[in-house]
């Protein structure tokens, strides 16, 4: 096997051995969520299965099947693209589900090697493509680096890092921009950094904030060249030796408590935290930063998994791409989690037409103008970018430091 | 010559030159025994507060357990957990006593053994993967429950054997053989003379089984193809950016509640009422 | 004469369990290097690859080896053997008074079958909920810096607390305590007392006691316990990441971070290394010892 092919993919590994699995699906019986028989009733009924982040679900998929009549089975991953790709190609999780939904990047990957199907714009269950604007449906979240329309955009945010501002002596409204040189190279909050551990998050803002101060070039922030990977790490270790960082974080939790703690004045972190921290230490005593250089842009998409294809609940399966699309959507994931996504202005209709408290429409208004005044500032991330290999090898330099 | 009273050894007395000794190691054990619980029962306190993970209590309120109960998403990860563990626990004791029983009368005993133990020292991780690898892209079978079965026992085997084995190597074989020199067939030996002795053993493989794999992580997120168990739900919520730590926090200490009794029972039992006369 | 020469002859078989059922150990053997030893060999053999972009190539290098030395995972390792083995050493010394105070000092039964379950009960429990907790403690604003400021020990917080070595250290540490306890309980807890009582009765000074009688008959449990503890320590990721704060990077934190770009050949070769670095302590291990003890005969002395 490993010498039929000198080079090769994950997916190429499991095809011959779809054989070898029609043989085994009698041991899984045991143990199958989702039986072979099952998807065949699937074309009949209208239940959509789904893999994916847990941040693109619903607090609660029964409104899903009151407004339109779907039914959601959610099979949740972590956020860990290694193990998503792996259970994507080698596990074939498709097999089993209808939809992927997770970070941009992995469409770049995947779907080139067949495991995602091309979105039909012209399918008529697709009601809203015309009217979402190019900006989430051609983003790199979605848009294949081949060109390809992978998938639908679910939702988008911008991340940068929680501050004090009364520590820092900053206008405490939030409203100004700040420099992520407040977390790099500051005098002010030496020692007091909490710095992300996941080389994904962390290394593509260092490489945004070196261009900026013209230290370096670095031509795509968030797919940086081996050299490049290297000026940026070169620069965190000499900050990290002269004492920048007072830890590096790897989990929500962490966020959470450092912040409430006060035990670091500034972290990059993802903005629930901010959000929680301030639950406990009272409204505004920490601030979600709008920053002068960039942000962390992100997306979640929905993919279709190749096996869909044959299926014939393919109706089904682009209504609920439609329905990501829609407003009731938009304004209960914008509520709960204060993401933003498209067609925001669906949303506020939604939600005056549904009675919502005055305040939670302001805050639609005000997710969306937070959002538009992030994405005016570049670069987008990717989950899956080609030097991998290289920037995950010299972040380690930067651990071990 | 005044025979010593074997009681009187229990109480650590006249054998020991230094008093203080037994006062040094129970200061020890309850010493660190405090460090593991004192965060148990943080969490404990910190389950009925508002705010679980800022560091007071203040204010109390039973929000957790409430949303505990209210969202039953964690039920059915928790339900496999249990099933996969009491199955992981059952195998385990009994392959561990079988081979443990043999093993000691083995020429090649220390080769084995090294080689049953050799998992312990392979990163979870690591090991998920190669199992992985193995059985996916090269057998093409397609996982599930049982892979991750597969995988918690091959993980707890050698926790099992080497508790079973600190008792077979001092098992006193001539009991054996003289059971079979007075024609005992093969089980009623085993029921009659070893159990007794080796069940304290047997116990701890099967219990040390049934723990182990059921906080289990690395491993199970490798080969769990689309079943999800406690610790695995745990992983996929923690990238879930809002914070699980109620349910968490509010579970764990349920279980506590529950299961220390239940075992402090269990060990007296096995210990105090049938301990080896 | 001659007939007691030949009893043993006639009846070959049905003395030992491993008589009684010869192809146990065999099936056994067979069934793990099947479950066991090969995923292994394939996980090594993939160390002789490489992976780009998220892909494997399989043509045979040695860039992967090369890499672990030039990019400084190999420190990694030594790190964690380092820690790995100091923490071993600790918990030794700190389990073993506790298991003999256990088993042959303590009060009363009830009080064994209570510390024992208080013992076992942490593993039903997410090691990361109970980490998380110390964080809150030592930290700068932590309780302990609290309590001591309060009471004027000290005028300002002390640092290096936690985000240190020290803490991932005592992190370890309280967590694997249980490890290393339980197999030494019970192998001290089947020592005959006759047998202690008859080493005092013959005059023997308590030290010798110790060394000359307990000591061997629990070495089984003491191997076990620290076997129990080295493995877990080594491949420990929640209080380094945890405790650690970034400045202490072990083993398991350097894998997850190769496998989340899909480097199966990096993943392959650390682990190998780890793999070998443990063997050659072993080997050490083995042959410093074999000066002063056999462990094989030792382990067929134990059974008469």
């Amino acid at each position: 096997m490993k010498d039929r092919h000198s080079t090769t993919s994950q997916l190429d590994l499991s095809r011959r051995d779809m054989l070898k699995s029609i043989a085994a699906t009698g041991a899984l019986a045991l143990g199958g969520t989702f039986g072979l028989n099952r998807l065949a009733n699937a074309a009949a009924s209208s239940t959509v299965r789904a893999y994916g982040v847990t941040t693109a679900q619903l607090k609660d998929w029964s409104i899903l099947q009151k407004s339109t009549g779907l039914k959601m089975e959610y099979v949740g991953s972590g956020n860990d693209v290694g193990v998503f790709m792996r259970d994507v190609m080698a596990s074939q999780m498709g097999n089993k589900v209808d939809l992927f939904i997770f970070e941009g990047g992995t469409q770049n990957i995947l779907g080139p090697q067949g495991a995602y199907l091309v979105i039909d714009e012209k399918n008529p269950e697709l009601k809203l493509w015309q009217r979402t604007p190019d900006t989430w449906k051609r983003s790199q979240t979605v848009l294949g680096s081949d060109g390809k329309q992978y998938g639908v955009p679910v939702i988008g945010n911008a991340d940068s890092f929680g501050y004090f501002p009364d520590k820092l002596g900053i206008n405490p409204d939030g409203s100004a921009d700040v420099s992520w040189k407040m977390m790099f190279d500051d005098d002010r909050t030496r020692g007091r950094v909490g710095y992300d551990k996941t080389w994904n998050y962390s290394i593509g803002v260092a490489a945004l904030y070196l261009n900026s101060t013209g230290k370096a070039k670095i031509v795509n922030p968030a797919d940086p060249s081996p050299a490049e990977a290297k000026t940026v790490v070169d620069f965190l270790v000499a900050r990290k030796k002269a004492g920048q960082f007072r830890t590096l974080v790897s989990s929500f939790e962490e966020q959470i408590q450092l912040l409430s703690n006060r035990e670091v004045d500034i972290l990059n972190c993802w903005e629930p935290a901010v959000r929680e921290a301030n639950l406990k230490l009272g409204d505004g005593k920490t601030r979600y930063a709008y920053t002068n250089e960039g942000y962390y842009k992100w997306g979640h998409g929905a993919y279709i998994a190749s096996q869909a294809k044959d299926r014939g609940n393919m109706n089904t399966i682009y209504r609920m791409l439609n329905y990501f699309l829609d407003g009731e959507y938009r304004a209960l994931q914008a509520r709960d989690r204060g993401y933003a996504g498209p067609n925001m202005d669906l949303a506020v209709k939604y939600a005056s037409a549904n009675g919502w408290k005055q305040e939670d429409i302001d805050n639609l208004k005000a997710t969306q103008q937070k959002v538009d005044r992030k994405f005016t500032k570049p670069f987008v991330s990717t989950t899956t970018p080609s030097h991998s290999d290289a920037i995950e090898e010299e972040w380690q330099r930067f651990l071990n430091a | 010559m005044p025979a010593r009273h074997p009681d009187s050894l229990a109480y650590g007395g006249e054998w020991s030159y230094w008093k203080g000794w037994t006062r040094l190691a129970r200061w020890i054990m309850f010493g660190v025994l405090g460090l593991i619980y004192f965060p148990l029962l943080w969490l404990a306190l910190m389950s009925i507060s508002a705010r679980p993970l800022s560091g007071l209590p203040f204010p109390f309120s039973g929000a957790n357990y409430v949303s505990l109960f209210q969202n039953g998403d964690w039920l059915a990860p928790f339900g496999i957990s249990v099933l996969i563990a009491i199955g992981v626990g059952f195998v385990t004791a009994v392959t561990a006593t079988l081979v443990g029983r043999a093993l000691p009368h083995s020429k090649r005993a220390g080769t084995l053994v090294l080689l049953a133990v050799l998992p312990l020292f392979i990163p979870g991780m690591s090991m998920g993967a190669a199992q992985f690898i193995f059985l996916r892209p090269m057998l093409g079978l397609t996982l599930g429950f049982w892979s991750i079965f597969l995988g918690h026992v091959v993980w707890a085997f050698p926790f099992s054997l080497l508790i079973v084995l600190v008792l077979t190597t001092r098992f006193d074989s001539r009991l054996v053989e003289a059971a079979a020199d007075l024609g005992a067939s093969g089980w009623r030996t085993f029921w009659d003379i070893e159990m007794p002795i080796l069940r304290p053993g047997i116990v701890g493989a099967g219990t040390f089984g049934f723990l182990i794999s059921f906080n289990e992580v690395q491993r199970s997120i490798f080969l769990r193809g689309t079943a999800t168990t406690m610790p695995i739900w745990n992983w996929t919520m923690a990238s879930s950016q809002q914070s699980q730590v109620p349910v968490i926090f509010s579970l764990e200490t349920i279980v506590l509640a529950v299961v220390l009794p239940l075992l402090a029972a269990l060990f007296w039992v096995l210990f105090v009422r049938m301990d080896k006369s | 004469m001659s007939d007691v020469a030949l009893k043993p002859a006639r009846r070959p078989s049905m003395r030992t369990p491993l008589d009684r059922s010869p192809w146990l150990l065999p099936v056994f053997l067979g069934i793990w290097l099947f479950i066991v030893i090969a995923p292994l060999l394939v996980l090594f053999a993939y160390s002789f690859f490489e992976s780009r972009n998220f892909a494997m190539i399989y043509r045979p290098s040695l860039a992967t080896w090369e890499s672990l030395f030039t990019s400084g995972r190999f420190e990694v390792t030594v790190r964690t053997l380092r820690i790995a083995m100091t923490v071993t050493v600790i918990e030794l010394l700190l389990a073993f008074p506790s298991a003999l105070w256990l088993a042959k000092g303590c009060c009363s039964k009830t009080t064994r079958a209570l510390v024992l379950a208080m013992l076992t009960i942490p593993f039903f429990l997410d090691l990361s909920s109970r980490i998380i907790v110390w964080r809150g403690i030592l930290d700068e604003n932590g309780l302990i810096n609290h309590v001591l400021m309060a009471l004027h020990i000290i005028g300002s917080p002390i640092q290096g607390m936690l985000y240190s070595e020290p803490a991932v250290h005592f992190g370890m540490i309280v967590s694997d305590f249980p490890m290393m306890v339980l197999p030494i309980y019970m192998a001290i807890n089947v020592i005959d007392d006759t047998l202690i009582a008859a080493a005092a009765d013959l005059g023997a000074t308590p030290a010798r006691i110790l060394f000359d009688v307990i000591l061997p008959l629990s070495l089984p449990g003491v191997l076990a316990g620290v076997v129990f503890t080295l493995g877990p320590a080594l491949a420990s990721w929640i209080e380094p990441n945890m405790l650690g704060g970034g400045f202490v990077n072990m083993l398991s934190n350097s894998v997850d971070s190769a496998y989340s770009a899909l480097r199966y050949p990096v993943v392959a070769a650390l682990s190998s290394f780890v793999i070998l670095m443990v063997g050659l302590m072993l080997a050490l291990l083995m042959f410093l010892t074999r000066r002063f003890a056999d462990l094989s005969t030792s382990f067929r002395n134990l059974q008469s």
